[in-house]
């Protein structure tokens, strides 16, 4: 049976594991720190749950790290209903799914024209061995 | 199978046997207590005393303790122990630098060249063009560290050793931007590994000293601003509890000079106070020994004790001839040595009565802290559970740097 485990995708840099909550409200761009949990995995499904959203839209885009530079950039699948796409209503359950997990570390960042959203963003880890 | 008892002669002089008492079959007995045991090895070695609370070995891939700090504690398999994943420990940029030097007060060496001895007596000054008076701790006794840096024409000490030095007294002078520090009562510290008895100061007026805590530290509390990764057991301050595990310093450069501040910790709190076992190691630390070239892949080793804000770094071990800081694991930076060099560290506390027993690293356990009191943060009204912690903060410096740690152990000691 497969052994998953959980990860926190809107850990910003600076948040404590005290303080680290679930429901998360962002109010400015920002981004995660590097996840690099996703290292031990096969593959990950994200769950975005949007629970209020006041502004225009906002945009969550998935990083892969370059392990020879150390640099993130984005890998978007041009079809994923999650990542690159602009949101600007509440939303339940929108889920994506990458497998298999090819990357040591990602990192995910949030942008747009938003004023405030109430939001979670989960990865749920899958390991086959 | 029926109880049964043999019956010795009524009580002699001679040595005594440990025993317990208890009832069978109706009669009162001694039972005696056996200990299965090797001969202890004559060379170094690694203590494994201890009834095994837990093993942290993270043979599966998924990490039983968690990280309360910032950065990230994450499985690593690129760097492996025994054969099983380690945990990688990254602050990932965070900088403490405001809440990782406290306590210390760095000055400028000054007055005249004089020699110091564990009974010299002799007195030093400092001198510092900051605003504020220096926080110079008086009252009992307490440490300045010589840390030779790279330059020659920096070097505290004619030698180019580094040296931790003790005062009893110390009168501040001066104002604003021209302070003078005049300590008194100063001997040179006899620490296990040191390798001198005598140390000669020079470069006054260009080298520095760390007055009071070492620069940087690892402050009272847990540092939340880096890598807090932990394990908790409840236990209502019962007895005597070990916590070991291995390390390596894995990133490029991961222990330079004011930048690292890596410890072992052991605490509890009963609901008014958190008590803490802490071991920190200062790396980076400079020497220049006969025969061979100056290099700063030396430490001191630190326990925490004292109360609150008041809390103090005790040295108790210099460690010059085995490398620390080598071999690194780092493909972004160009280093590619999987196997590295771990490091053992285990700390020994005694709950019951807020007491340090005994610290190992490597293949020396110190026992020169044991019966020095915990550290105690009066007013810590955090979880009452005793915490198995291995920290990691990056001071003064928000560069990526990583340490590993392996076999994370807790242990209920005799």
């Amino acid at each position: 049976m497969a052994r998953k485990t959980l990860v926190n995708c809107l850990q910003a840099l600076g948040v404590t594991g005290v303080s680290l909550t679930t429901s998360n409200v962002l109010t400015a761009g920002g981004n995660s720190q590097e996840l690099y949990d996703f290292a031990t995995c096969d593959a990950a499904r994200f769950y975005l749950d949007i629970t209020a959203i006041t502004g225009t839209s906002i945009t969550f885009d998935l990083y892969e790290r370059d392990p020879a530079t150390g640099v993130f950039f984005k890998n978007n699948p041009a079809s994923d209903p999650l990542f690159g796409v602009a949101m600007t209503a509440t939303k339940a359950g929108l889920i994506t799914t990458i497998d298999p997990v090819y990357a040591e570390a990602y990192q995910v960042f949030w942008s747009g024209t938003f004023t405030s959203v109430t939001c979670s963003l989960l990865a749920q880890l899958v390991n086959r061995d | 199978m029926a109880d049964a008892y043999v019956q010795l002669p009524p009580d002699g002089a001679g040595k005594k046997v440990d025993t317990f008492e208890l009832q069978v079959g109706g009669s009162t007995v001694e039972r005696q207590r056996v200990l299965v045991s090797d001969p202890v090895p004559a060379g170094p070695h690694r203590a494994a005393g201890g009834r095994l609370l837990f093993v942290e070995d993270f043979a599966d891939g998924f990490a039983g303790m968690y990280n309360d700090g910032c950065g990230s504690a994450s499985i690593d398999h690129n760097i492996r122990f025994n054969g099983r994943p380690s945990v990688r420990l990254d602050p990932q940029g965070n900088s403490s630098t405001s809440s990782a030097t406290g306590g210390n007060q760095s000055l400028t060496l000054a007055g005249s060249a004089a020699t110091y001895t564990p009974t010299s007596n002799g007195t030093l000054v400092g001198t510092t063009t900051q605003a504020g008076a220096p926080a110079i701790k008086t009252g009992g006794v307490n440490y300045i560290v010589l840390n030779t840096p790279a330059a020659a024409g920096q070097w505290p000490t004619v030698s180019g050793n580094s040296c931790v030095l003790t005062y009893t007294g110390a009168v501040t002078t001066g104002g604003a931007g021209n302070w003078t520090v005049t300590f008194t009562g100063v001997n040179l510290l006899a620490l296990p590994g040191a390798p001198e008895v005598s140390v000669t100061t020079a470069n006054q007026g260009t080298a520095t000293m760390a007055a009071c805590n070492p620069n940087p530290n690892c402050t009272g509390s847990p540092l939340t601003s880096g890598v807090v990764f932990k394990r908790r057991v409840c236990d209502q301050f019962s007895g005597r509890f070990g916590h070991s595990f291995w390390f390596r310093p894995t990133g490029k450069s991961a222990a330079t000079s004011f930048t690292s501040v890596f410890t072992g910790s052991l605490y509890n709190r009963d609901g008014v106070n958190l008590w803490a076992a802490r071991c920190l190691i200062q790396t980076a630390v400079g020497m220049n020994p006969p025969g061979g070239v100056w290099n700063n892949d030396n430490q001191i080793l630190w326990y925490i004790t004292g109360v609150s804000a008041g809390f103090v770094l005790v040295p108790f071990a210099f460690l010059t001839r085995a490398a620390f800081n080598q071999h690194s694991w780092d493909p972004v930076g160009g280093t590619w040595d999987r196997a590295g060099g771990w490091h053992y560290l285990k700390l020994i506390a005694d709950f019951a009565v807020t007491q340090y027993v005994s610290i190992q690293f490597d293949e020396a356990v110190y026992t020169s802290m044991a019966g020095q009191p915990l550290y105690q943060g009066i007013g810590d009204t955090g979880a009452k559970m005793m915490h198995f912690s291995v920290e990691l903060a990056m001071a003064q410096s928000p560069t990526r740097r990583f340490w590993n740690v392996a076999k994370v152990t807790g242990t209920q000691e005799q």
